[in-house]
């Protein structure tokens, strides 16, 4: 490893002469930093390798063998933990949700808070730190916890869910216990968790926005609707990348503790997420070798959504 | 006239989306007051608050323990990746090497690969080390995530004035002087922004602790939370009561530090 540092006035030493704008022109090094980055970096590259990138090559070391994650010793199977992963109807459905969680959540985490960010921006006024606060309290109840609150809403025959549907004539629905409700209640509870964190990056995208521009347009006579489509929106992208990121990488784990009080994935695997599956796969039927098989395809998965979602951002970026 | 309107339409379905969000927090809290006869009465007010509730829930959920217990994982997380990964970007921005591009995207990298499908190997790891049930054991795992901060921390550092950096060399202070004299003082913002975002961040993790801890003596509040639940089946009164207490510090917490919060919630998303 060679190093020095990037200083400008290493290589211009006189004091007098304005600093030379930091590129990383190579300059000699100063006896002070003869030490190098090493001391800096190595706690850091450590840790992610010792808990990030170790675990990532055992667990896919780990997917070629059965084990019990206790005392069976693991034994070679090759590729049968992937093949078992692939044939059970189980994986399918948890895929499946996965990606529906993502697309109704979507318009929860996403829409909806870019509206409401929106409309705080323009007509907030004395309400606009009311409305903050409370859009952003389910942030600070944990999935769990938020769950629980929720459990009590969604409660069968005496849940207040059904007080507005008894008014409509409607019977008591058994939310959690039917298929398509239980996946609506966990979806609703999912966005309630998040909708305050993507509301909070839109507001920080809208106060990052020039009040010059939008006096200008208006100068220009642009009626309200025409700001907000060809000024607000265009400018809010960017941010809107971001909150459609930290829905991918929020949603799964948020969803999982709600998932666990509300419904344990079922009925039948109607709620269960990738997430959830590998949970029950590794410490409820204690099967070390499919769910290692199911992690590095969550991790490919993941990281291939990620990955594109960079590239097409970075794309529109360009433009 | 139109715009008055406008203001109205939107107020309206502000208020309303607010309303539902706080909904099932307020009646969890209306909840946990009431007595048990009345319990499924939809009207709050149909008897006389009781704390019986809350007498029942804290009898069988240590909640200072597993309020303690999330506080000190979530505060010492975020140290820890606070102090990782500003001595990381430090040797990111201060020093040119040839392995800087490829150590750069080793941690940040980190957002590529999700958590919780790592909690195999994790679990092997944590068991072997015998850190099962321990403070340790909870935060280790969680150390790792540090794509967020250094990037942050990175950005933030490379704008710092070299004219500062330059004086103290003049001066004859040493790197790590100038870093922990110089820059971390004036980073102390973003430095307060990361470290809010991840605190609440490991405040929230739910399938680490679920796997790390068994019974109370190191649960976080929501594992408590479903231990004291699947202990007590459908005792709502008491659920909602136990739900109330392990949701307030926090909200609390926010109350007074609502500026400060949602500041650094703002900062992580725009720079």
């Amino acid at each position: 490893m060679t190093h020095t540092r990037t200083s400008p006035a290493t290589s211009a030493p006189t004091p007098t002469t304005p600093p030379a704008a930091p590129t990383p022109a190579a300059s000699s090094v100063p006896a002070r930093a003869v030490r190098g980055p090493a001391p800096y970096l190595v706690p850091a590259l450590l840790a992610v390798g010792l808990t990030m990138y170790g675990p990532l090559l055992a667990v896919t070391a780990l997917s070629l063998f059965d084990f019990n994650l206790t005392t069976q010793t693991p034994r070679w199977v090759g590729a049968d933990n992937y093949r078992e992963v692939f044939a059970s109807p189980e994986t399918g459905t948890a895929l499946r949700n996965t990606v529906a969680y993502m697309a109704t959540i979507l318009p929860l985490s996403v829409l909806a808070p870019g509206l409401a960010a929106i409309a705080v921006w323009r007509f907030g006024g004395r309400l606009t730190g009311f409305y903050r606060t409370v859009f952003f309290l389910p942030v600070l109840i944990p999935p769990a916890v938020g769950a629980v609150m929720w459990q009590w809403i969604f409660n069968p025959v005496l849940g207040i869910a059904d007080a507005p549907l008894e008014l409509l004539g409607l019977g008591p629905v058994s939310w959690l216990t039917q298929p398509v409700s239980a996946f609506v209640a966990v979806t609703i509870v999912a966005g309630w968790k998040v909708f305050g964190l993507s509301f909070i990056l839109f507001t920080a995208g809208l106060t990052a926005i020039d009040a010059n521009v939008m006096a200008a347009a208006r100068l220009d006579r642009a009626g309200e609707w025409q700001l907000l489509r060809h000024i607000v929106v265009p400018l809010l992208r960017p941010v809107t990348t971001v909150v459609v990121f930290a829905t991918v990488v929020f949603v799964g784990p948020w969803t999982f503790g709600v998932i666990d009080v509300l419904t344990q994935g079922g009925p039948a695997g109607a709620t269960s997420n990738v997430y959830y599956l590998l949970y029950q796969l590794g410490f409820g039927y204690v099967d070390g070798g499919p769910a290692s098989a199911l992690s590095v395809l969550i991790t490919v998965g993941f990281g291939a959504v990620v990955a594109a979602q960079m590239r097409l951002s970075g794309r529109r970026a360009g433009r | 006239m139109r715009r008055v309107a406008a203001r109205a339409v939107a107020h309206a379905c502000l208020l309303l989306i607010a309303g539902a969000i706080a909904f099932p927090v307020l009646w969890t809290v209306v909840t946990s007051f009431k007595p048990t006869s009345v319990l499924y009465d939809a009207n709050p007010f149909a008897a006389a608050p009781t704390l019986d509730h809350y007498q029942s829930a804290l009898a069988s959920l240590p909640v200072g323990r597993v309020v303690l217990n999330t506080a000190l994982v979530s505060a010492a997380v975020a140290v820890g990746q606070l102090a990782l990964a500003t001595l990381a970007a430090f040797a990111l921005t201060q020093y040119r090497f040839r392995a800087r591009p490829a150590a750069f995207a080793a941690l940040v990298g980190t957002a590529l690969v999700p958590q919780p499908a790592l909690i195999v190997p994790h679990y092997l790891m944590v068991s072997r080390l015998g850190l099962l049930d321990s403070y340790a054991g909870l935060v280790l795992p969680q150390l790792a995530s540090l794509a967020l901060a250094v990037f942050l921390l990175r950005q933030h550092m490379a704008a710092f004035p070299d004219e500062l950096i330059e004086a103290a060399h003049v001066a004859g202070a040493s790197n790590l002087t100038i870093l922990l004299r110089i820059m971390v003082p004036n980073l102390r913002p973003v430095l307060s922004a990361v470290g809010i975002v991840v605190f609440i961040q490991t405040w929230n993790e739910y399938l680490w602790p679920l796997l790390a801890t068994s019974g109370m003596d190191r649960a976080t509040v929501q594992v408590g939370l479903r231990v004291f639940q699947t202990e007590q089946g459908q005792a709502w009164g008491p659920l909602m009561a136990a739900a109330t207490l392990v949701a307030l510090p926090l909200l609390i917490g926010y109350v007074f530090m609502q500026r400060r919060v949602t500041d650094a919630f703002l900062r992580s998303g725009i720079d």
